[in-house]
């Protein structure tokens, strides 16, 4: 049997967000750009951030990826998600372990409503013809910075964003684990060549992620879609024993 | 129609305990298959595929194989061309050593790799593999057969030296391609090469590989001397006397299987490139479930149950026009060595007997040379 996570669920729970309910509005984003840069991480640590419901992937690797959504329900807003991608019995999916938002307004929607663990914080994202990067800064001092360079055309079909599971709680539930499935629909996409120029896991609060090897960045313009989550996982339990569909 | 068994070597963990059990167990049953008169015996090459497969040097376990039988033929499923992994004159040398050793047993299964874990291990360029498998497969063979060879390329270069030792079958062993994706099929077929079918597929998709394969071999411009137009698909295999026993102990195996290979980081998954399509193997097994915790069920054909199920199953694959079906015995040992024994004498009694002449594959070569008259 594949490795199973050791993390700790009453302890995370403690910082987790609560969503009010499984049924949120469907939320348009259209022409968002999405920069997403991908990197191997240490083996053992990663596992002591995987709940016991899911396997880690071989190799383990995190995603850092940027949203950047000039019009939405919300008003425009960026966000960056840190998540590390595993298998939920044998698909693949990305474990948000923390995200960064622009806009107060929408880190209160997206932590409420869809179960982000989500904070403020400054972001910058720059589109350049041969350079799309991001940072995200916390009290003043830069957290996070990650780049495509050298971009080379690919087609939208050609991209594997994975669905998200977020691990919440939910008023009468206790902790569960979310799966978040954002569409695309693609305008362009690119590959290109990773970079990950500033990474501080404490003050970003993801201790355990120690990337130690590039392997790709993609970015893609496209109109996306959040529509409200269909399966819900025990976060205790392997996945094919502890999944639900509740949409 | 013939039958080969095939080797992945999965691990259960604790590794350190159960590789060299795994190992021996292979290694017993590819005895016993012989002195029951399989046909041949296939093994994977992969690496740093936890669990899934630990089977990375291929062609030292054939060689175990080969020097512990008499008749089965010891096929490599294959060596990975990617020059990263394997330096192509080491290729050719190992695979000539095995031919002399096993005395000219040997079939040399060509392939790329399909998974990041394993093309980023080796730090290899994905855009490239399709074009240094080709280019691998156009040498060896000449590798072989000229006496001092020399070449350069974008997979590698060298002066002119002679490439030794020899293989003992002449002009050399047949070739085949491991096809786990649309369109491996015409590479194999426009190149003569055999169909190393390594997919779980269903007998429509089959039945259309075969027809265009055979097809379209008819006009190909062979990679070696000669043209080997053979199709060989995997299976899964467990047989018992009790048809329930048979079919829930062979599910649990095929289960463990899929999840397993589910693990795994497949390089479309990972790595956007038109060089991976697909998720190769993965595409079918993920297809059978429709939700994260779906129970998968078994791909059709396959050959678990009693004998009289197995014979119905393998008769529509036979009817295809497949010339081979290669079973893969147990999965990280999730069926005992004495179970998966007898399941091969049963097997070897009850069922091999039904399938003795070669007819609908000779049918389907001919079905292909009238068509391309007519």
């Amino acid at each position: 049997m594949p490795l199973f996570g050791t993390l700790d669920i009453d302890q995370a729970m403690q910082t987790a967000p609560t969503m009010a309910d499984l049924t949120p509005e469907t939320m348009e984003l259209p022409s968002a750009t999405v920069l997403q840069v991908s990197y191997e991480v240490a083996h053992e640590p990663a596992l002591t951030i995987t709940p016991p419901a899911l396997h880690p992937s071989i190799p383990p690797y995190v995603t850092f990826n940027l949203y950047h959504h000039p019009s939405s329900p919300l008003g425009p807003f960026d966000l960056v998600t840190v998540r590390l991608i595993v298998r939920a019995g044998i698909r693949p999916r990305g474990l948000l372990l923390q995200a960064f938002c622009s806009d107060e307004g929408a880190t209160e929607h997206l932590a409420t409503r869809w179960g982000y663990r989500v904070r403020t914080a400054d972001i910058t994202q720059q589109q350049r013809h041969d350079r799309i990067s991001a940072t995200v800064s916390i009290d003043g001092s830069r957290a996070l910075g990650f780049a495509l360079t050298e971009s080379e055309p690919v087609s939208g079909g050609d991209l594997e964003l994975f669905d998200n599971l977020h691990l919440t709680q939910l008023p009468d539930q206790g902790p569960v684990i979310v799966q978040v499935d954002p569409s695309y629909q693609y305008a362009q996409a690119q590959r290109g060549v990773p970079q990950l120029d500033v990474f501080d896991a404490e003050v970003l609060g993801v201790q355990g992620v120690e990337p130690v090897y590039p392997i790709v960045a993609v970015s893609c313009v496209a109109d996306m879609t959040l529509s409200a989550p269909r399966f819900v996982l025990d976060p205790t339990q392997p996945a094919v024993k502890g999944t639900k569909r509740v949409g | 129609m013939k039958f080969g068994i095939f080797f992945e070597l999965s691990v259960p963990r604790p590794f350190a305990e159960n590789e060299s059990l795994v190992y021996h167990n292979a290694l017993e049953q590819v005895r016993l298959a012989d002195e029951l008169g399989f046909d041949q015996v296939w093994a994977v090459e992969h690496h740093f595929l936890e669990e899934y497969s630990h089977c990375s040097a291929p062609e030292l376990f054939l060689t175990a194989c080969a020097m512990q039988t008499t008749n089965i033929r010891v096929g490599h499923g294959i060596a990975t061309c990617v020059p990263q992994f394997n330096n192509p004159i080491r290729i050719a040398e190992r695979a000539a050593v095995l031919d002399v050793l096993s005395g000219g047993r040997l079939e040399m299964g060509t392939g790329r790799s399909a998974t990041w874990t394993e093309l980023g291990g080796f730090e290899a360029n994905l855009d490239d593999t399709k074009k240094t498998w080709d280019e691998i497969v156009h040498a060896l063979p000449q590798m072989w057969m000229q006496e001092r060879y020399s070449h350069d390329g974008l997979a590698f270069s060298m002066p002119p030296r002679a490439v030794l030792p020899k293989p003992v079958q002449r002009p050399h062993p047949p070739l085949w391609v491991a096809v786990s994706s649309p369109g491996t099929e015409d590479d194999a077929a426009d190149r003569g090469l055999g169909c190393l079918g390594v997919n779980f597929t269903t007998f429509a998709a089959q039945e259309r590989q075969v027809v265009e394969y055979r097809k379209r071999i008819q006009h190909c411009e062979p990679a070696g001397a000669f043209v080997n137009d053979q199709l060989n698909t995997i299976n899964f295999l467990f047989c018992h006397d009790d048809s329930e026993v048979g079919v829930s102990t062979g599910r649990q195996m095929i289960g463990q299987f899929q999840y397993l290979a589910g693990q795994l980081g497949m390089a479309k998954e990972v790595y956007p490139t038109r060089a991976y399509l697909t998720a190769g193997l993965l595409s079918g097994a993920r297809r059978q479930a429709s939700s994260p915790g779906d129970l998968k069920e078994p791909p059709e054909g396959i050959a678990i149950g009693s004998p009289d199920q197995i014979i119905r199953e393998l008769k529509k694959w036979e009817a295809t026009g497949i010339d081979r079906v290669q079973f893969l015995l147990n999965t990280s040992e999730i069926i005992p060595q004495q179970q998966v024994l007898d399941s091969l004498r049963l097997f070897a009694a009850e069922v091999m007997p039904h399938f003795t002449d070669d007819s609908a594959a000779t049918q389907s070569r001919a079905k292909a040379a009238q068509g391309e008259a007519a």
